[in-house]
C-alpha cells in the first residue's frame, strides 16, 4: 500500500512539474523528487528498524523477568532441599506401612493358628477374618508402586528445573553450569526405590540391557523390550483402571 | 480329577509383603508347597534347576532385571515348562497388558488389588476344582 502511495505522489508531482515547466522537467526538479523520496524511504525503514527494537526490548524484559522469577523460586533449594526431603518423606512412608504390613501380618498368623485349634463355627470366622486381613494388607504393594510413580514425577521436575537454570541462569546474573553426573544419577538404593517397586522407566531401561534369551514374538529384542516398556504404567487411578470382570471378558473374547 | 493342592507352586513378586500374603492366601486354600523368587530371572532358575515340576506360577508383572511378561515368554518358548499354568497378578491395568499377557500364552490375569475369592476362581479355571 505504501509503495503505491509513494508512486502515485511521484506522479502527481511530475504532472504538477511538467505544467510549472511547460511540459518539460529539469534536472533540479528531478534531484528534488529523488530526494523526498529516499528521504520517505528511509524513514520508513528506521519506523520498522524500531518497531524491531522494541520488540527485541520487550523479549529482553520477558527474559529477565523470568530469570527473576527463577530466582525467586531459589532452584538450588528446589533441587537440594526440597525434593531429596519429599523423597526422603515418600521413603519414610513406604518403610513404615511396610512395618505395619508386617506386624498386621505377625498378629494374623497368631489369630489364624488359634482359630485352626478352635475350629468349628467360630474357626471359620476367623478363617474368614483372616483371609480378609491378608487381602487388604496388599494395600501396601500399591501405595508404594503409587508412591513411586510420584518419585519419578519428582525426578521429571529436577530434571525441568535443571534445564531451566541452565536456559536462564539461576538469576545470580551467571549462566549455571550443566549439572555435574552426581546430581542426575538415579536415586540412591537406600532411598523409596529399594523398598518399593523400580519405576517403570527405570525397569524399561534395566530390562533392555538384559532382554531375555529367547523371544516367542515376532518382534525383535530391541522393539519388544520398547514395546514392553510402554506396558509399565504401574497402577492405574480408579476410573482408569479396568476392572477384574473387564479382564475377565478380554480374556475370553480370545476363546 | 481333583486338584492335587499340595502341587508346588511358585510366586514370583519383588515385593515382600506381596509374597506373604500371597503364601497366606494360598495356604489358607490349602496349597502348602509354595516357593517364592523375587524376580523373573530368579523364577526362571527355580524352574529349570529340575528340583521338581512347579504346577502353577503366580507372577507379578512390574519386576526387575526380567519381568513378568518376559518370564512368561520364556517360560512358554520351554519345551518343558510350556504347560505350566502361569497367572498375572499385577497392578498393570490397562487393558494393552491384558491382550499382550494373553498373546503371550498367560492362563489368567488378576488385577490387584485382588482379594481371595478371585484368586481362588482364577486358580480354578486354570486347574479345576480343588
Amino acid at each position: 500500500m505504501a509503495t503505491r502511495k509513494t508512486k502515485s505522489d511521484l506522479e502527481k508531482k511530475l504532472e504538477k512539474i511538467q505544467k510549472q515547466d511547460g511540459g518539460t522537467i529539469k534536472i533540479e526538479s528531478i534531484a528534488v523528487i529523488v530526494d523526498e523520496t529516499v528521504s520517505r524511504a528511509m524513514s520508513e525503514v528506521l519506523k520498522k528498524d524500531s518497531t524491531l527494537i522494541h520488540e527485541l526490548e520487550l523479549l529482553s524484559q520477558y527474559i529477565a523477568d523470568a530469570k527473576a522469577e527463577i530466582a525467586k523460586l531459589r532452584p538450588d533449594d528446589l533441587k537440594n532441599v526440597y525434593l531429596p526431603s519429599a523423597s526422603g518423606e515418600l521413603d519414610a512412608i513406604v518403610k513404615a506401612t511396610e512395618v505395619a504390613t508386617h506386624e498386621i501380618m505377625d498378629a494374623t498368623e497368631v489369630i489364624g493358628q488359634i482359630g485352626d485349634e478352635i475350629g468349628g463355627n467360630h474357626g471359620d470366622t476367623i478363617f474368614d477374618t483372616t483371609m480378609r486381613i491378608y487381602q487388604a494388607c496388599g494395600f501396601q504393594d500399591i501405595t508404594g508402586q503409587r508412591i513411586n510413580k510420584i518419585v519419578g514425577a519428582l525426578k521429571h521436575v529436577e530434571d525441568k528445573v535443571d534445564a531451566l537454570t541452565l536456559a536462564f541462569g539461576d538469576g545470580s546474573g551467571k549462566q549455571t553450569k550443566k549439572s555435574p553426573k552426581k546430581q542426575t544419577k538415579k536415586p540412591a538404593k537406600k532411598t523409596v526405590i529399594s523398598t518399593a517397586k523400580k519405576s517403570s522407566k527405570k525397569t524399561a531401561k534395566k530390562s533392555t540391557k538384559k532382554p531375555p534369551k529367547k523371544s516367542l514374538g515376532k518382534k525383535s529384542d530391541k522393539k519388544q523390550a520398547v514395546a514392553d516398556a510402554d506396558l509399565l504404567g504401574g497402577p492405574q487411578l480408579p476410573g482408569d483402571a479396568i476392572k477384574q470382570d473387564e479382564v475377565d471378558a478380554l480374556l475370553a473374547s480370545f476363546d | 480329577m481333583a486338584v492335587d493342592t499340595n502341587m508346588r507352586v511358585l510366586i514370583v513378586d519383588d515385593y515382600k509383603t506381596m509374597l506373604r500374603i500371597m503364601r497366606n492366601l494360598l495356604k489358607q486354600l490349602n496349597f502348602n508347597n509354595v516357593d517364592e523368587a523375587i524376580d523373573g530371572s530368579e523364577a526362571l532358575g527355580k524352574l529349570r534347576d529340575g528340583e521338581g515340576d512347579f504346577g502353577l506360577i503366580i507372577s507379578d508383572w512390574n519386576m526387575e532385571p526380567m519381568t513378568g511378561i518376559q518370564l512368561l515368554r520364556e517360560v512358554r518358548a520351554d519345551d518343558g515348562l510350556k504347560a505350566t499354568p502361569f497367572i498375572m497378578v499385577t497392578a498393570e491395568s490397562k487393558s494393552e497388558n491384558v491382550i499382550a499377557a494373553k498373546e503371550a500364552g498367560v492362563s489368567n490375569y488378576i488385577v490387584k488389588p485382588f482379594n481371595a475369592e478371585t484368586l481362588k476362581s482364577k486358580m480354578v479355571s486354570v486347574l479345576g476344582e480343588f
